[in-house]
């Protein structure tokens, strides 16, 4: 079997769902000498772009986007396991995620977590409930590219505005690209308080930060 | 037309005077509206009250189990008494346990306050009730041997304290996979059901013998309606779980409710577009908390094609448009009207929490105020201005 076959293999399992024979096939390909950046390019991040599709045609809720995210996250593992030099593993660069303060909702930042992960960000997840001063002095240590702020409660949002605000008086706020993601948020809010971009679901976020680094 | 006439009026298909507009009428805000001027004015200009996370028609009891809670307040206190007090009803974590002789289980969550009418408790990652299959025996045993009793009393209490100024509904457990999607915490959720779905199936049957007990006993109390609790979005119920799980459970105890002549209304604040076909095929009544974009992703005009009349729409303003102002309040109030009119089988109505307690007060007059001024019925099929 061509390497090609066997990356189409391994993304199709993922994306029908079959987490045995997906990791079986990761697992059989990298026995055959498969470079691992391959089978992240050929296999994960296509996948990540289908699972996306298929999200938004409606055709995956979020049970699908958790499992697969389950797939990869262990995909990764047998992958990261066999590089010895895990330098050579895709680095897209930094990522620091959290919930903002006062919400306790981290479903979402864990599922765009995960595919961040997968697509080859290095990501600081700082949890839920996250100070605006939490979020600056993170900011200030790890210089990540993106910032990517989530909330549920329609309360977060205020609290999002006082985030927004501490980092533009920190003198950081160049420094970094700023996303917001969750069920309240929407594009004109985004522009209200001075970010980047407003992603209404998990994969619209990892698209839209894999197209600010790759631009 | 009182508020409770004309919101009956609305849930039996019948002819409103102005459009009902509802709040939820638990403690801190019944409190308000005893003393607090401007809100008890709103009363007679027609606010009216809901009553859905009051009262249940019954007690529930598990031989044999046993559960113990701590409460963790951390700093929050002093030397004095009163502090002592008065820390107890701020936000805290608490975590317990539940004994039973099928294992023990244990978990954590944050609550917003003891008044739990306010906030139920809110379980986190790691402190889902069920975190593991491991977890599985104990809640099987709790749903196999829990033991319902009809209670009324709460029910006529609550009645009184209303009175004509709305309704007490019969508050039933969550359906079965809503309740399980609480338990586990959606990540697990998921999980379970796609790598363990025999564990899975037999914790939903389990649950759903025992909810249709619940049921029985809520449709044959002294209330007008039936009220079930069920933060249904399509995110988590994706349609293939909905038509599995959910639609025979609806359909079974719509009929219950209905047999004893009772409304069933349900409550489904997330997206339900993709859903929109498979409730069509429910038996339920009136979909509760029904949240129209920005927030929600189904308006009330395509809810409208696909339902008929056949449901009653109880539309819950999308809170985060209070963040743009009074103007945007009054203009998504007349758009929402617009939408439903004529403004058969239709309510409105606010479900959800608001940005803040200041942001509830300044938008529900602004509502009220608008609803009384362009939401008589029959509402005129114009285009909104302001």
């Amino acid at each position: 079997m061509s390497n090609t076959k066997i990356i189409d293999e391994i993304r199709e399992k993922i994306v029908g769902l079959d987490l045995d024979a997906a990791l079986g096939a990761c697992r059989a390909a990298l026995d055959r000498n498969v470079d691992p950046i391959e089978i992240i390019e050929g296999a994960i991040s296509r996948a990540v772009d289908e699972i996306g599709h298929l999200f938004e045609k409606g055709e995956f809720f979020l049970p699908e986007l958790i499992f697969t995210g389950e797939i990869l996250t262990r995909m990764i593992k047998i992958i990261d396991d066999s590089i010895e030099d895990v330098g050579k593993r895709r680095n897209l660069g930094k990522v620091i995620i959290g919930t903002g303060k006062g919400d306790l909702h981290d479903i979402g930042k864990n599922i765009v977590t995960c595919f961040l992960v997968a697509e080859g960000f290095d990501v600081i997840d700082l949890g839920v409930d996250v100070t605006a001063d939490k979020f600056i002095d993170a900011i200030k240590k790890s210089q990540p590219k993106i910032l990517a702020i989530s909330a549920l409660l329609s309360s977060t949002m205020l609290e999002i505005i006082d985030t927004m605000k501490a980092i533009e008086k920190a003198g950081i706020r160049d420094k970094v690209k700023i996303i917001l993601g969750g069920a309240p948020m929407n594009q004109a809010f985004a522009e209200q308080v001075g970010a980047d971009a407003s992603a209404r679901n998990a994969m619209e976020g990892v698209r839209i930060c894999k197209r600010w680094v790759e631009s | 037309m009182n508020a409770r006439e004309r919101m009956i009026a609305v849930l039996r298909h019948e002819q409103p005077d102005t459009i009902p507009f509802t709040i939820y009428a638990g403690t801190r805000k019944l409190v308000g509206l005893s003393i607090y001027e401007p809100w008890r004015k709103l009363l007679d200009k027609g606010l009216c009250l809901f009553a859905a996370e009051s009262v249940q028609a019954h007690t529930v009891s598990c031989p044999g189990t046993s559960m113990d809670v701590v409460h963790h307040y951390k700093t929050s206190t002093s030397w004095s008494p009163v502090d002592i007090l008065m820390s107890m009803t701020k936000p805290h974590t608490v975590t317990g346990s539940i004994r039973t002789p099928a294992g023990v289980n244990t978990f954590s969550a944050a609550v917003e306050s003891l008044d739990l009418s306010v906030m139920a408790p809110w379980f986190q990652d790691q402190g889902f009730l069920i975190k593991s299959l491991e977890d599985y025996a104990v809640f099987t045993y709790l749903a196999e041997k829990a033991e319902y009793q009809p209670n009324y009393d709460d029910i006529d209490q609550f009645k009184m304290i209303i009175g004509n100024y709305g309704i007490v509904p019969a508050f039933v457990p969550k359906s079965p996979v809503q309740a399980m999607i609480m338990l586990m915490g959606p990540k697990q959720f998921s999980l379970d059901y796609y790598m363990h779905r025999k564990e899975f199936n037999d914790l939903y049957k389990v649950i759903y013998k025992k909810d249709l007990e619940a049921y029985k006993i809520a449709a044959e109390s002294p209330v007008e309606v039936v009220w079930g609790p069920d933060n249904v979005t399509s995110v988590i119920t994706s349609p293939t779980i909905f038509k599995e799980y959910s639609l025979p459970f609806y359909n079974e105890v719509a009929d219950i409710i209905h047999k004893h002549g009772k409304i069933y209304v349900v409550h489904m604040d997330g997206e339900l577009k993709a859903l929109a076909d498979l409730i069509a095929q429910t038996r339920i009544d009136a979909i509760e908390s029904f949240t129209p974009p920005p927030v929600g992703n189904f308006t009330i005009e395509e809810a409208r094609a696909k339902w008929g009349n056949k449901k009653v729409i109880w539309a819950n303003f999308p809170e985060p448009v209070c963040l743009q102002g009074e103007r945007a309040v009054r203009q998504k109030t007349r758009q929402m009207l617009t939408s439903a009119a004529p403004g058969d089988d239709f309510l409105m109505g606010i479900s959800e929490g608001f940005p803040s307690f200041l942001h509830m007060l300044n938008a529900v007059p602004t509502i009220l105020r608008t609803i009384n001024k362009y939401g008589r019925y029959p509402i005129p099929t114009s285009k909104p201005g302001v």
